[in-house]
């Protein structure tokens, strides 16, 4: 499945694995928070980002 | 003039061979030829059904096997790169089945409607684990015939009565009166949120 802007995914962001909602705003593209209290990240030219996949699914356990 | 003899050897013979139904599974058999991969499996299933026809003169359908996928789950931290399962930072594999379903005979899935239970983390189309053998005590989530309606609520006390209580606060909860149908059908264990 292709990381497409709006998808949820799963990345490497210097060596750390993050999950975000990949967004662009103007030219950048922002690894996107869904929580207020947490900040969005902007993808710098010199950030280490690779992108593992796409989330399908979300399992929680009650 | 012509004599018609009969053959003294070979041909059939009345009451030769297996009778019908005379198998171990206590029905007729028939050969057929299966791929090696899955000769394990189809050896289980028919060791399976001898068993049941031994044990039982009821003929019940063999529980499948349970399929088993064992899926690479990730720790936290990771060298930059793309991942791939040979890894070492791979921390354990994980299985569904596992994870999902401790008790196969007991555990059905459900579709789950409305948002009354969107604080529970639980979404419109989700997919929610109900375990039967899990004893529905309050503070749990349920699945329960209310009325004969499928409905998915935690179940709550207040004072003497038993509640079913929404987690959305556009929802009321539903206190249950002596005189309602109420059918717990279990507890869910967890929900499947499709992104």
């Amino acid at each position: 499945m292709s990381a497409v802007v709006g998808k949820v995914v799963i990345c490497a962001l210097n060596g750390e694995l993050t999950v975000k909602r990949l967004k662009s705003i103007g030219k950048e593209i922002v690894l996107g928070a869904e929580n207020p209290t947490y900040q969005d990240i902007t993808v710098q030219e010199e950030v280490d980002l690779v992108i593992w996949g796409v989330v399908t699914n979300v399992i929680h356990s009650l | 003039m012509t004599e018609t003899i009969k053959p003294q050897r070979g041909g059939s013979r009345p009451g030769a061979g297996r009778k019908k139904g005379s198998s171990v599974y206590g029905e007729t058999t028939k050969a057929i030829r299966v791929p090696e991969s899955m000769v394990p499996k189809v050896k289980a299933m028919l060791s399976h059904r001898k068993q049941l026809f031994e044990s039982s003169s009821t003929l019940s359908i063999p529980l499948a096997e349970p399929s088993h996928i064992e899926i690479p789950l990730f720790s936290g931290k990771v060298a930059a790169g793309f991942p791939s399962p040979a890894d070492d930072y791979i921390e354990k594999t994980l299985d569904l089945n596992d994870l999902l379903v401790q008790k196969p005979a007991a555990t059905f899935f459900v579709r789950a409607e409305g948002e009354s239970m969107l604080g529970a983390g639980i979404h419109p189309n989700d997919i929610l684990v109900v375990d039967r053998s899990i004893e529905a005590v309050v503070g749990k989530v349920v699945i329960c015939a209310l009325n004969g309606e499928l409905t998915v609520k935690r179940l709550k006390s207040i004072g003497k009565e038993i509640v079913l209580g929404a987690e959305n606060p556009a929802y009321s909860d539903i206190t249950v009166q002596e005189e309602v149908d109420l059918v717990i059908w279990g507890v869910v264990t967890n929900v499947i949120h499709s992104l």
